[in-house]
């Protein structure tokens, strides 16, 4: 059976939210074991809601700190570190003999996975909405599957779907090779969160499938292996992360929110920011949706809110389920990154702008009534 | 000293797209150097004034040293590529080089195996390099973060990879180490989760993906326009430069076999009243209609 891998990433001990629509993306493969990757983790509390996911086995990747050390006095890289993660994943991959294996493209996926798909001179799709594999059924919709060209049909291979030139069309893209890589948007998939231990997944696998997991009880444990990576960068490594300066972490990350709310030239400074924030936190208070506040490029540029809250083409590719786009002109810049967005928003006082005539709702007012207004109305 | 910048051949941000032939785009457009990559030219040109100042390379006289540390832009592209590779050149550019292709699109894999190709022939071609027993090596490889096309965050890791060279991506801060001159090592920030930062030391030769905000980009005045079209473009063909060696990837490859227009179907709705009723209204729609509180 083919083995596929996931990439999982945490945050203060605990999985992060995007990670299970990847694994519901990769889940989609029945023919295929999936396996999870962690590094450097305390993998027992999280075996639970990974076998709900869909989950057969974790990996426990640990990484130590100098090579030369003796096995029982070995200390253990702690912090991310793009150069010894990547190296440790790819050596987990080929223990492993994984043959296709999915992360979200945040900043984390984006140093792994193009560093193992160089060492490996694998095939990688960065940024997808969607990956199916080319047995799975859900390609019957896709005309692509349906052409006359039977060399799609009969080989082993990937569909990945990415968004390219700047939003702006979205492309298939076949994926052949031994080793398939792919960069999941945050996001993009809705994740299964219904799949549940009483309705195992087992129930739609093949029979060939059956056989291979034999008398495999879905109510057994999920099997946990342990691996330790060998260090192959010592000291004398010709790249050597001297410092981590950390980053704040104490807001949501702006791609994996389900509502954003940005503030463009209109915010005319850096306090009024303080507004979309408010009812930022209303929002989130009611506990359903992580929230966040993203910006335009202007607003960035005029030094206003730092960089990692810029959305668009040169800023964050978002996903919400809500965009409120505040005093923002709409750009095309500006929608290539957050036209995905289910609902967008636009708080304008210009009819004209051109986020009015490409958005679900617009409200044609000042946004420094209409924010403090919706946040009040929140809280009541 | 040879400094390689990696440029690529955009479609405007700003341009309407239009698929043909079912799998690509309609190239009567506007098409430019890709914004990421300003970036790394104006760092490999901010480099070179650095170490020329700073008498970095060795005791010979500033004119000399010029002469000695050479940027050379670098692109795959079809013909009219050669109009960024030139934009590169205006930027402060000495040289370029086009590796030519008939196909817009090529994937990672073959783009980074031809740049490397074309830039190891360069540095064999030439005895212009600071340390002639190094002469076959490039010192630093700019590329830009990604390509704002293609998107694919890769080509500068499997440059790394065929190179053997150090890679650091989405490159916030460059500067040479203050023993430089004997050390050859470079302090570098990259840009991580939440605006954090990652400090490397990184020795020479590396592969340096420029991010945003790494600087401001060059702006050519008109004089950097005239100069630039007096200096050369050497075009390579892709088919020759990797003669021979295509077939041995097992067939690991991403094609795209499918483009389609992002159709955005969206009739947007007036929300009017005083502010407390569209507040409520708005509400109404993140419960009821987006289910998000
Ligand atoms: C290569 C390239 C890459 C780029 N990348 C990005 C990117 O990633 N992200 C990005 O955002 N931009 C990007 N841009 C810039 C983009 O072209 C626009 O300049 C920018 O998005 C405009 O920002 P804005 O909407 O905040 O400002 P403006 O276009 O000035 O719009 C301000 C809007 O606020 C409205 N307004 C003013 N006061 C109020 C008020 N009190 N209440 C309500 N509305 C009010 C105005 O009517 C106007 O519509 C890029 C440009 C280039 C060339």
């Amino acid at each position: 059976m083919k083995k596929t891998a996931v990439i999982i990433e945490t945050k203060d001990g605990v999985i992060k939210e995007a990670n299970y629509g990847m694994i519901t993306c990769a889940a989609k493969d029945n023919n295929s074991e999936l396996y999870a990757f962690i590094i450097n983790e305390e993998v027992e509390p999280f075996k639970a809601h990974l076998k709900k996911h869909g989950i057969d086995k974790i990996v426990d990747i640990s990484i130590p700190i100098d090579s030369d050390n003796h096995e029982n006095q070995r200390s253990y890289e702690k912090s991310f570190n793009p150069i010894l993660w990547s190296d440790a994943l790819t050596q987990a991959l080929t223990t492993y003999e994984i043959s296709s294996l999915f992360a979200l493209t945040t900043p984390i996926g984006k140093e792994l996975l193009p560093r193992i798909a160089a060492q490996l001179e694998a095939p990688l799709v960065m940024d997808c909405l969607d990956v199916v594999k080319n047995s799975d059924n859900s390609c019957n919709d896709n005309n692509v599957c349906n052409s006359n060209n039977s060399s799609y049909l009969n080989s082993d291979f990937h569909l990945a779907k990415t968004s390219l030139y700047s939003g702006k069309t979205i492309a298939t893209v076949k994926v052949t090779g031994d080793i398939r890589l792919f960069g999941i948007r945050p996001n993009a998939i809705e994740p299964s969160i219904k799949l549940s231990i009483s309705k195992p997944k087992i129930e739609n696998q093949d029979n060939q499938d059956q056989d291979q997991q034999g008398s495999f009880n879905i109510e057994s444990s999920i099997i946990i292996e342990k691996f330790i990576a060998k260090n192959r960068y010592a000291q004398k490594s010709k790249i050597k992360l001297i410092e981590s300066k950390k980053g704040d972490s104490s807001g949501n990350d702006l791609v994996a929110a389900d509502v954003i709310i940005s503030g463009g030239r209109a915010m005319k400074n850096s306090e009024n920011f303080k507004i979309l924030q408010d009812c930022a936190d209303a929002i989130e208070n009611l506990g359903v949706s992580s929230t966040a506040v993203g910006a335009s490029r202007v607003a960035v540029d005029l030094g206003w809110v730092p960089y990692r809250m810029q959305v668009g083409q040169t800023g964050e590719k978002v996903n919400p389920k809500v965009y409120i786009a505040c005093g923002v002109s709409g750009s095309i810049q500006h929608f290539a990154g957050m036209k995905m967005s289910k609902i967008i928003i636009a708080i304008n006082e210009n009819i004209n702008a051109a986020i009015m005539s490409n958005c679900n709702y617009f409200v044609e007012a000042d946004l420094f009534e209409i924010v403090p207004a919706i946040t009040k109305e929140l809280k009541r | 000293m040879k400094i390689f910048v990696c440029v690529k051949h955009v479609p405007d941000s700003a341009a309407t797209i239009v698929v043909r032939d079912k799998n690509q785009i309609d190239d009567k457009i506007t098409f430019l150097l890709n914004p990421y990559d300003e970036y790394a030219v104006t760092e490999a040109v901010k480099l070179k004034k650095n170490l020329i100042q700073n008498g970095a390379s060795s005791s010979l006289g500033q004119a000399q040293q010029s002469n000695q540390i050479e940027i050379i832009a670098v692109s795959l592209g079809t013909s009219d590529a050669e109009k960024t590779v030139r934009s590169a050149m205006e930027m402060g550019a000495d040289r370029g080089i086009l590796i030519k292709t008939d196909d817009r699109h090529q994937d990672s894999i073959t783009t980074a195996k031809a740049l490397k190709a074309a830039i190891e022939q360069d540095c064999s071609n030439q005895v212009a390099c600071e340390d002639q027993s190094k002469e076959q090596e490039p010192a630093i490889i700019f590329t830009g973060r990604e390509s704002i096309d293609m998107g694919g965050m890769q080509t500068m890791f499997r440059l790394g990879a065929y190179f053997n060279f150090p890679v650091v991506n989405n490159v916030v801060k460059f500067a040479p180490d203050v023993n430089f001159s004997v050390n050859r090592k470079v302090i570098v920030e990259t840009l991580t989760e939440g605006g954090g930062r990652d400090v490397y030391e990184i020795t020479l030769p590396c592969i340096i993906g420029a991010g945003r905000g790494l600087n401001t980009p060059i702006y050519p005045t008109f004089p950097d326009v005239v100069k630039a079209r007096k200096r050369e473009i050497k075009i390579l063909t892709l088919s020759d430069l990797l003669k021979g060696s295509e077939s041995d990837n097992k067939g690991a490859k991403t094609e795209i076999i499918d483009l389609e227009l992002f159709a955005e179907k969206r009739t947007p709705k007036s929300i009017k009243g005083n502010a407390s009723q569209i507040a409520k209204e708005i509400v109404k729609i993140l419960k009821e209609e987006a289910k998000v509180i």
